[in-house]
């Protein structure tokens, strides 16, 4: 029934701390009278917290998920020469393959400055994160291979742009369990239902364990953004008297059956839903955090509201052992049109949270082995598209950034060319970027692998190769 | 031969390439290198190169059959190249596909797995730059390994070859015991192992526990109390065999069963990943599986059909035929990226998402890993991959890659009705050639129109853009505290996302400021209040923009006054495309008026509208009337729609958005200036001219030279200059002018418009294009309506070329379309050369000789009915899955099943009526040490429902199941998008019908199933997991749907007389057993807390006696004994 071959095989074979650990949903729970009786082999807990496979430099990933593709060249990777030849023709090929035509060289909208001791170059519309530039690293020559968004978002999530595959957040928990046993390991905040949908946190051929739990979707307000069943009708009082009378029929059952770890995981699977019940939204209820706080979020200001939300949430989740954690501003990077006040208000309303977020983990300890990670599924061309105030999408380049979780800070990895259209030096596939995260979290993307109809899968396929220059 | 001549002639073409390049660059550094090495060089090779070549390339490229054909031993087989081409190009490293393939800057990257380090790279380029001095060149690098099977022509090794599941079906017998346990050749197989493992096989099940697992298990549901109480009171011998025959028989059974083959097809209504589009046919395909199996379908038809039924022979029985055409969406139902730039990687894409299930489908075979290399465990290289491939390749599922890629879809008519199509079809088309023949007359027309009234439209532009700033004047002074939709002073205008009623989607983001309306979902309308001061006629203007042709029908006061209107196509949905267009005339009365814009589909993209006031009745205010546009182009002897199509585009100048017209930028420095004060203020503009700076610098010279001699005293004679010197044009002396160039580049609107929309018109020829539109709707409507069906036809026959590492832009050798060659035994059907050859891969796949096609299919209805195939890996049959574990009973079913002509069902009763099968659960100690996963099967293995099990039971014990066999829930439209928002097909998931009809949206699969191990339909699943998490409890405790059925079920219990009653009834129904004294007892002390509970909750007197039941309900119905199947 379970055609798992864990990459840890001394954890499965070792049937004694399998079994100790058995348990059913979120939970480790020892369920020790179960080795007397236990009779099928086959049950384990997929969730159990795991060890990597070396000494991991970062416990949680925090992904802030920019949905359509930001321009690197109006945010983080300075053109002076873009600038200077503002429509004027693009002196070499453009690629084979694109998603629209378009035309001349079309400078940013945007001024540039440099910031910090690195003095690195950061847009305008960025005010509150250029503070921050001396604790990022920054990678401008990340590369993808599909022109639309489905693909590279599903690229970006999953390593295929072709077929269904776990997505990184699954692997991930597939490597090293649950920390909270009372929380899912993988969170994904109001994630989009398009372009890939579902299959952006799924698990495909991973067991459905290691898929991630959405709260919410792009359509849901993020304050409104739930567990799925997390609340029903009934109430507590009521739901604890059936619980009761549930697990005295079940218990009643086992003597019948006679052992069966499976039944035994089910009668502990509503135990654990109970507590997650109290817990998630507990977690969710942000009333208990100070004014100043929310106030730093930009929770009380419409434009900042609900990314603000999103990122307190998601250093609430983070403070509770959840292991990936991501954040999604839906689909409106996807700049056609309208580039200068598009990405003005776009980076209006991420960049007060997201600065509150990186000031909160570090003021908190938490950055060190938090991971942080901000980038959208393609970059856009430094061409023009319509009627010369819009970019195309563009895989060739795009930038992103990291901070903590064991990342060399204030680095400037990688290189476009003059204009920013195709990443030239030191390019990094996503390939390149799932490698390193594993590696951060202590995992060798080569050994994490899954056996599935007749071959040994990865997240990195065939690819991948860590990117030792960003490691602290 | 024909490598060896192939590679002469690379030779030969290579060779003339060098001597002409030495004969042309006598310095050329390849050249030099060429006819002497120098000790540096020698040394340069030897420390640098030489030793990366050995331990880095000659492992894969080297010896009879190298990776790509391409042989990296001497310098010669460098120059020679591969399959690919040449490699090197000595002196020319940018040139030599070496160096890109190093640098891993192509699709072709080597060494693949990981990069050269850097210097390594330079060392090679440097190398190239020398010209590749190879010192003894000619002589071959250190022995590469080689396979030994190659020399011998013998392609696979004897493990290989010997694989078991590649062997024919053995024809093996029952081993002979003496045990009375066998009552059927099954249990001597079984209980012979058991026995050679000292195991005992666990008792029978009770009849109760019998008869809930049999109707689970053959039609996915609880037995009812009746159908329980029947199998108890029948004492006969055959009772069992009778119930089993009864569920064969039932509807129900094919709803199951046909629900395994789904999993192994991936079944799903939509195509997932990126455009997200609704597969509203694929119903037919479920539906004919779901029949196959009721009829019992003979498994080679069955197999046949899938994959050829439009190519096997035609009968007698048009439903037949259909069904065949159907079953073919086997084939045309697998997950697509409909979104891909690249129409080349689309194409392979498909074909090999329809190569991987179809190998693990009916082969157990994964045919997918193929692709990009020779399979790394089985014996299938890529050659044959690409033989299948092409096979694929040669039929048609797709009728187009584009972005959005159209999928083919077949008609389901008779032959007599596809004449008739045919014959309207025919119609439409000499229809459209001939409004292609007048539209193409009269954009000449419009062309020349143009040219002789170019001052003209300047002239009305102007008065145009005077119009809108006016009428914005009216709107604010007159409507300052009003309602913006009281048409006072004769005209307003107002923001389209502004109505009143209406179920189109307002959309104010993403689309720049205010912008309007769009429907997502079928017929859409959108209605505003207008409030009238004068009655009379009145204009309609519309500015929207469209990148398709969505017209739209205006009705007022319930009354349709203008058909089609706002259908013209702008050019994309975006705001910078928008324009004003006219949309008709009509009267309003005084006083409050309706107006609704109504479409049958989709909208267009709608920003403004605006009503001015036309007369006849005599104007009641001081000020003078407003024009409407259409007027104002009347005025000035224009065209109103070329005329909106000029002004659109002098705006987008004026606004800076179009850089490369200055003359109209020009032109607009004189329209802007009041009449009043003309003459004055146009001095200004020409001083400009004549400066250096400003207008003086960007104006075209002719132009300047033409305004400053003109000295223009009003816009009328600006615009003559302009006319003027258009007219000038026409004299062919001046093609090369700047300014001509200009004005001609589009979208300047001299060319003339793309679209030829009626009202462009004069009289004449917009009667006839509008009749000609009016004939074209007629025939469309008139045509025939049919179903059609997702599948796949013949395309045109080609063999395909070996994709190296998968890549469709490297392309190696030609292989012929042909099956597998590791399967051997099999009668080999010939594909000719016009034929796809899914006829014979059908034929072939289905031969009884097949060692695979019916292993596979009996191994997984074995999984399915005991809970863990013979083979356990049951869709990889190749060498990592793993063995059968009773081989001989794997042979010995195959063969009977052969044999019964694969009758499924046969195979079912086979199985059924054993002891094996009739064993229970009971749980022995020793067994489970000795066998802990019962592999030997010494007792029957307990199962949970599966998802569509659990919800079909929660319905059936509530609400109530609504049978009926087929038919589709899905309410989104054909290709139609499935998850826009949040809104995930609600209504359909609340169908009360089983849940094999609901539909299945890739990437966003119903949350009830998924949560229940419902595996993901984008891949073959033979086997589903079972997975016990926290998520299914909340869905227990919380979900609607328990919470509905639940208390559906609540009420049909208060419906009983008393206490003990209701809860036996609830245990018969859900358990499938009474209730014991204790449980009656605790049931009654529980409803009584429960009651108490509610009373306290919901401040009801007596308590909510309904939901003290339902909570009952929730407990059995979430209890471990309801859920999972002894």
């Amino acid at each position: 029934m379970k055609n798992q071959q864990h990459w840890n095989s001394e954890a499965t074979n070792c049937r004694r701390t399998m079994l100790q650990q058995a348990s059913a949903g979120f939970g480790a729970l020892a369920l020790a009278s179960l080795l007397a009786e236990e009779s099928r082999g086959e049950t384990t807990n997929n969730l159990r917290k795991r060890l990597p496979h070396f000494a991991a430099k970062a416990k949680r990933v925090i992904f802030l998920f920019m949905h359509g593709g930001p321009s690197q060249v109006d945010t983080f990777d300075y053109k002076p020469q873009l600038q200077k030849d503002d429509n004027k023709p693009l002196p070499f090929d453009k690629p084979r393959v694109v998603s629209a035509e378009t035309g001349n060289l079309l400078a940013s909208p945007f001024n540039f400055q440099q910031y910090g001791e690195t003095g690195s170059f950061v847009s305008e519309i960025f005010p509150h994160l250029a503070k921050h530039v001396d604790d990022l690293t920054f990678v401008k020559s990340v590369h993808g291979s599909n022109s639309r968004h489905g693909a590279a978002l599903l690229e970006l999530h999953t390593g295929s742009d072709t077929f269904v595959r776990p997505s990184l957040g699954s692997w991930l928990t597939y490597g090293l369990g649950t920390e909270n046993q009372n929380l899912p390991g993988y969170l994904t905040i109001c994630p989009s239902l398009t372009h890939g949908g579902s299959n952006n946190w799924g698990s495909a051929f991973l067991p459905a364990a290691y898929a991630g739990t959405p709260l919410g979707n792009a359509g849901t307000a993020s304050e409104n953004a739930r567990i799925p069943f997390i609340r029903g009708k009934t109430t507590n009082t009521l739901q604890r008297l059936e619980l009761d009378l549930l697990n005295r029929m079940n218990r009643d059952r086992l003597t019948v059956t006679g052992p069966d770890s499976e039944l035994q995981s089910r009668i502990e699977s509503f135990e654990l839903a109970f507590r997650l019940q109290r817990e998630a939204p507990e977690v969710q209820n942000i009333s208990d955090e100070a004014g100043h706080t929310l106030s730093m979020y930009g929770i009380n200001e419409d434009a900042t509201k609900d990314f603000g939300i999103q990122c307190l949430l998601a250093r609430r989740f983070a403070e509770r052992g959840v292991r990936f954690i991501q954040l999604s501003h839906s689909y409106k990077w996807d700049q056609h049109g309208d580039l200068k006040n598009g990405h003005s208000r776009n980076a209006r309303e991420v960049d007060q949270p997201i600065s509150a977020l990186l000031t909160d983990l570090k003021q908190r300890g938490l950055l060190e082995d938090t991971l942080v990670w901000w980038g959208g599924e393609f970059g856009r061309t430094p061409v023009s598209q319509g009627s010369r105030n819009g970019r195309d999408h563009n895989p060739h380049a795009c930038t992103m950034w990291f901070c903590g979780g064991g990342m060399k800070a204030g680095v400037q990895h990688g290189a476009t060319d003059e204009y920013g259209y195709y990443a030239v030096r030191d390019k990094v596939h996503f390939h390149d970027l799932h490698a390193t995260i594993l590696h951060l979290m202590g995992l060798n993307h080569e050994r994490l692998t899954y056996r599935h109809a007749g071959r040994d899968f990865r997240l990195t396929d065939l690819y991948g190769d860590v990117i030792h220059e960003l490691l602290a | 031969m024909v490598r060896l001549s192939e590679v002469l002639i690379v030779l030969i073409v290579f060779a003339s390439f060098f001597t002409s390049t030495a004969a042309a660059d006598e310095g050329d550094a390849a050249v030099s290198a060429d006819k002497q090495v120098t000790a540096q060089q020698a040394a340069f090779f030897e420390t640098k190169i030489r030793p990366v070549l050995v331990e880095r390339c000659v492992g894969c490229h080297s010896g009879d059959d190298p990776e790509s054909g391409l042989k990296l031993e001497s310098r010669e087989d460098l120059l020679r190249g591969g399959e690919l081409g040449s490699t090197l190009v000595p002196g020319r490293p940018k040139q030599s596909f070496l160096i890109s393939a190093l640098k891993h800057d192509e699709f072709i990257k080597m060494p693949p797995k990981a990069k050269l380090p850097t210097q390594q790279v330079v060392d090679f380029t440097q190398w190239v730059q020398m010209g590749a001095p190879w010192p003894n060149s000619g002589i071959a690098m250190p022995a590469p390994k080689t396979n030994p099977e190659a020399d011998t022509g013998q392609r696979f090794t004897a493990e290989q070859r010997g694989h078991w599941a590649f062997q024919p079906v053995a024809a093996s017998s029952p081993p002979e015991l003496t045990s009375d346990w066998p009552q059927s050749p099954i249990d001597a197989f079984i209980l012979s192992q058991l026995n050679k493992a000292n195991l005992q096989p666990a008792p029978p099940a009770d009849r109760r526990t019998l008869i809930r697992r049999a109707t689970f298990d053959l039609t996915g549901l609880p037995p009812t109390r009746a159908e329980v109480d029947a199998f108890l009171r029948d004492e006969s011998s055959s009772a069992f065999a009778k119930v089993v025959d009864r569920l064969l028989a039932s509807p129900r059974y094919g709803e199951k069963w046909g629900r395994h083959w789904l999993d192994v097809v991936r079944y799903a209504d939509s195509n997932g990943l990126d455009e997200n589009l609704s597969y509203a046919n694929a119903f037919r395909y479920r539906d004919y599986v779901i029949c196959a199996f009721n009829d019992d379908r003979p498994y080679d038809r069955f197999v046949q059909e899938q994959i050829a039924g439009d190519l096997l022979p035609e009968v007698n029985d048009e439903r037949q035929n259909m069904d065949r055409y159907i079953a073919t969406g086997f084939l045309a139902i697998g997950p697509k990226m409909l979104a891909e730039d690249d129409p080349m990687k689309m194409q392979m894409d498909i074909i090999d998402e329809q190569l991987s299930t179809l190998g693990q489908a009916f082969m157990g075979l994964t045919l997918g890993c193929a692709r990009c290399h020779d399979h790394k465990f089985d014996p299938l290289p890529t050659e044959d991959y690409y033989s299948l491939a092409g096979i694929l390749k040669s039929s048609k599922t797709m009728e187009n890659h584009k972005v959005v890629a159209v999928w083919y879809e077949r008609p389901l008519v008779s032959s007599d009705v596809t004449e008739q199509i045919a014959s309207i079809d025919k119609a439409v088309a000499d229809t459209n050639l001939r409004i292609e023949q007048l539209t193409n007359a009269q954009r000449e027309r419009i062309r020349q129109q143009m040219q002789t009234e170019f001052g003209r439209y300047l002239l009305a532009t102007a008065a145009l853009d005077r119009f809108e700033k006016q009428t914005k004047t009216h709107r604010e002074s007159v409507n300052a505290g009003n309602s913006p939709f009281a048409v006072h002073n004769g005209s307003v205008l107002f923001e389209a996302e502004t109505f009143h009623r209406g179920n189109v989607e307002r959309l104010t983001d993403g689309y720049g400021e205010g912008i309007g309306v769009i429907a997502t979902r079928g017929a859409a309308y959108a209605e505003y209040d207008l409030h009238v001061d004068q009655a009379g006629q009145y204009a309609l203007e519309i500015r929207h923009a469209a990148a398709d042709s969505r017209p739209l029908n205006v009705i007022v006061n319930g009354k349709t006054v203008q058909k089609a209107v706002a259908g013209q196509v702008t050019g994309s949905w975006y705001p910078d495309t928008q324009r004003w267009f006219a949309a008709g005339q009509f009267d309003l009365a005084a006083g409050q008026n309706t107006l609704k814009l109504d479409s049958a589909k989709v909208y267009p993209h709608i920003d403004q509208l605006q009503l001015v006031y036309r007369g006849p009745e005599p104007w009641p205010f001081p000020a003078p009337p407003p024009m409407s546009l259409t007027q104002i182009a009347a005025l000035h002897k224009v065209n109103p729609e070329l005329s909106f199509v000029w002004r659109e585009f002098l705006k987008q100048v004026a606004a800076g958005k179009l850089t490369e017209f200055p003359s109209f930028v020009t032109w607009q420095s004189f329209a802007r200036l009041n009449d009043d004060t003309f003459a004055r203020d146009a001095s200004k503009v020409l001083n400009e001219l004549s400066s250096t700076d400003g207008l003086g610098a960007t104006t075209p010279s002719s132009l300047k030279i033409a305004l400053l001699q003109a000295t223009p005293q009003s816009l009328a004679e600006v615009a003559s200059v302009y006319q003027q010197l258009l007219d000038t044009f026409t004299d062919q002396s001046n093609d090369d002018n700047v300014l001509k160039q200009e004005w001609y580049r589009l979208p300047s609107p001299l060319p003339g418009p793309s679209e030829i929309a009626p009202s462009m018109l004069p009289t004449e020829p917009r009667r006839e294009l509008q009749a000609l539109q009016d004939k074209l709707q007629q025939l469309t409507s008139s045509r025939p309506t049919y179903d059609v069906a997702m599948g796949v036809t013949e395309a045109a026959a080609e063999d395909l070329r070996v994709h190296l590492r998968g890549s469709h832009i490297a392309l190696g050798k030609t292989v012929p379309r042909r099956f597998p060659r590791i399967i051997s035994g099999v009668e080999k059907f010939p594909i000719a050369e016009h034929e796809s050859g899914r006829l014979q891969l059908a034929k072939w796949l289905s031969s009884p000789q097949h060692p695979l096609t019916g292993r596979v299919l009996v191994n997984r209805v074995w999984h399915w009915r005991f809970g863990r195939g013979l083979s356990p890996t049951v869709d990889n049959f190749g060498l990592l899955g793993q063995p059968p574990t009773h081989p001989e009973l794997l042979d010995w079913l195959t063969r009977r099943f052969l044999d019964s002509g694969g009758s499924i069902k046969q195979l079912h009763r086979l199985m059924m009526l054993s002891s094996t099968y009739q064993m229970s659960t009971q749980f022995s100690e020793a067994s489970r040490k000795a066998d802990p996963e019962n592999k030997l099967l010494w007792r029957f293995r307990r199962r949970r429902l599966t998802a569509e099990e659990m919800r079909d039971s929660l319905i059936a014990l509530g609400a109530g199941l609504k049978h009926r066999v087929g038919g589709s829930l899905l309410k989104v439209k054909n290709r139609g998008y499935v998850t826009v928002s949040g809104t995930n097909l609600t209504d359909e998931y609340q169908s009360l019908r089983r849940s094999v009809y609901l539909p299945v949206v890739r990437s966003a699969v119903y949350e009830v199933l998924q949560t229940f191990d419902f595996p993901d339909p984008a891949v073959a699943a033979g086997v589903r997991q079972t997975s016990t998490v926290a998520p299914q409890a909340l869905m227990m405790m919380n979900s609607k749907l328990v919470d509905r059925q639940t208390l559906a079920m609540a009420q049909r219990l208060l419906a009983l007389p008393s206490d003990s009653e209701r809860i036996t009834t609830a245990f018969e129904a859900a358990l499938h057993r009474p209730p014991d004294v204790a449980e009656v007892e605790s049931g009654r002390h529980f409803v009584r807390q429960a009651q108490r509970l509610t009373s306290a909750t919901e401040q009801k007197a007596d308590g909510d006696l309904l939901r003290a039941w339902q909570s009952y309900c929730r407990v059995l119905l979430s209890s471990n004994e309801f859920v999972y199947v002894e």
